[in-house]
């Protein structure tokens, strides 16, 4: 009698299997990357745009506590938010400026402009009592969109800021 | 999936990790900027202790432990030192303070000069407003009140209000100065310095301990302190030293002329203009060295009256290229009739409303509790005696922050 030899290869069930998890990974690595990506993405730019409000806070805050409190102006440039530019003389003299440009913030010290952020999208400067002019309120909200998913993160800030000159 | 994995993980550690670098980085200033604020409150307190303390810091006595010579640690988050001064005007104090975290990371220095020149420089300051009329001008130094002032359109000196400022600024709004540079008035401002709390009980006693004053009405001549317990109605004469009267004064006919202080507890009344005595003897006025700043608005008449040789524009209220000479010359620096040489104090209201009766100056202070009307026709002239309140007793020390702001330096050395 014929002894069956064995032969190297794989079972019908065996294939079955092996196409159903390719099957399966398929189907689920994309949407995994995609998650991860836009994980990746969301926390990136949440952090970038906490560590913009951070930054951007503390640049108008440390410059506006040096203001002249005589000589705050706040006002709107033409096609920007309600109060989105503050203007002031420093106390060594210096003329300076915060006022929102579309998404940036721009801070002019003399004649000098420089970009404090890209990622503005609201700044209000307001009095928060009226009867006091040397407290100044600064409203932020920054915010960044990402590109897979068409989201939005946002950080709102306020912050009250005492003029000491 | 896993070579994206191995790329992407990493990557987001790092990128954390970086973030919170950034984050403990100025969390770390954050911290440092507290503690030299704090260190400027603790030295705020020392130096307003009390007026001993005061005159100390001026005659340029080194203070222990605040002179970069102690660190303090008393606050969680880190240490902070601290370093007072006199100067950089007279009067004045300078306070530098670092403050430093825990983890000798950052470090934050301010540098904030207070002033305790109890009247800031100020010619006149009235506690119920001041109305600036007729042909009275004030040179060299301010005119401050909390209430409205009334500039009668002058462009010299400055003009300091709690409130409005007539002519010049109606609207609590900003901007609550003049444009450019605000250079000369400043409206609706919440903080005025508050006035010196004048220690009246040692004027009362000094006054009355050197009799050698005239007689009730106040007719004569007196060539030292006086003591008045009730209206003084008749004045006139040449005086000097410390005159205190708990009631009015009202002055008569040929004028008076005092060298000193005068303090009235009731109100100062000029009738038509009676002021400055005709027999007084020409003074000699010495102009504060920062006079010349009165007069941003209005820099002719500074050059035309004062300084002939100052430069042809207004340097800027923060120029150091330029100080005023000390002796004021020409004409009408020398004055031949002069009311007060020194510092007055009303307790009421100061009325040189009247009219005409002459020309006269006053070289000094003028502080009055109530109101301050100068509308007299005949030319008065308010030059401001920087110096007429040294040595002025007062019960406290009263400071005002000149100046505030952030400065780099690092830990000091030795600590």
């Amino acid at each position: 009698m014929r002894k069956l030899k064995s032969r190297l290869g794989y079972t019908v069930t065996e294939l079955m299997m092996v196409v159903a998890i390719i099957g399966i990974l398929a189907t689920v690595v994309p949407t995994m990357l995609i998650q991860m990506q836009n994980f990746f993405l969301m926390t990136s730019a949440r952090y970038e745009i906490q560590r913009d409000a951070r930054t951007t806070l503390d640049t108008v805050n440390r410059y506006m506590r040096q203001a002249v409190a005589t000589t705050v102006v706040m006002d709107t440039p033409t096609g920007q938010g309600p109060y989105s530019r503050i203007r002031f003389r420093h106390v060594d003299g210096r003329y300076m400026e915060f006022r929102q440009q579309g998404s940036k913030l721009i801070q002019v010290i003399d004649t000098a402009q420089s970009v404090v952020s890209n990622n503005l999208i609201y700044i209000a400067f307001t009095y928060p009592h009226t009867d006091d002019t040397s407290i100044i309120s600064v409203s932020i909200t920054m915010g960044k969109n990402i590109q897979l998913g068409r989201r939005k993160v946002l950080e709102l800030t306020i912050q009250k800021i005492r003029v000491m000159n | 999936m896993l070579v994206i994995l191995a790329i992407m993980v990493p990557a987001m550690v790092l990128w954390i990790q970086r973030e919170t670098v950034f984050a403990s980085k100025q969390s770390h200033n954050t911290v440092a900027f507290h503690l030299a604020e704090a260190g400027v409150e603790k030295a705020y307190l020392y130096v307003s202790l009390s007026t001993i303390t005061w005159s100390r810091i001026q005659a340029g006595q080194a203070q222990t432990d605040y002179s970069f010579d102690k660190s303090y640690n008393d606050i969680t988050g880190g240490t902070y030192a601290i370093s007072i001064t006199s100067g950089p005007g007279t009067e004045q104090v300078t306070i530098v303070t670092v403050g430093r975290d825990k983890y000798n990371k950052e470090t934050r220095a301010l540098r904030v000069v207070y002033s305790n020149a109890i009247f800031g420089g100020n010619a006149i300051y009235a506690g119920r407003g001041v109305q600036i009329g007729g042909q009275v001008d004030v040179e060299w130094g301010a005119v401050m009140s909390p209430y409205t002032i009334d500039a009668g359109g002058r462009t010299f000196p400055q003009f300091w209000s709690a409130s409005q400022i007539t002519t010049k600024d109606t609207n609590a709004n900003p901007p609550n100065c003049d444009s450019p540079g605000c250079l000369q008035w400043h409206s609706y401002q919440a903080n005025l310095p508050t006035p010196p709390t004048i220690d009246f009980d040692f004027y009362r006693t000094s006054a009355a301990a050197t009799m050698g004053c005239f007689t009730a009405t106040g007719t004569g001549s007196a060539v030292n302190s006086c003591y008045f317990s009730g209206n003084v109605t008749n004045w006139s004469g040449n005086t000097r030293g410390t005159i205190f009267i708990e009631g009015d004064l009202t002055v008569k006919s040929p004028g008076m002329y005092h060298i000193g202080t005068i303090i009235v507890m009731g109100n100062v009344n000029l009738p038509n203009g009676q002021w400055g005595n005709s027999g007084s003897p020409g003074t000699s006025l010495r102009m504060p060295t920062d006079a010349w700043k009165q007069y941003g608005n209005n820099w002719t008449h500074y050059r035309d009256v004062f300084d002939q040789t100052a430069p042809a524009a207004f340097p800027g209220l923060t120029a150091t290229s330029y100080t005023s000479p000390s002796l004021c010359v020409p004409s009408p620096c020398l004055s031949q009739k002069v009311a007060v040489n020194g510092f007055l104090y009303v307790g009421g209201n100061f009325n040189n409303g009247g009219g005409g009766g002459g020309n006269s100056d006053i070289y000094g202070i003028l502080y009055a509790v109530g109101s301050a009307t100068q509308t007299a026709s005949s030319q008065v002239t308010f030059y401001y005696n920087a110096e007429a309140t040294n040595g002025l007793v007062t019960t406290n020390v009263s400071l005002t922050r000149v100046s505030w702001r952030d400065e780099v330096r690092g830990w000091p050395s030795g600590l």
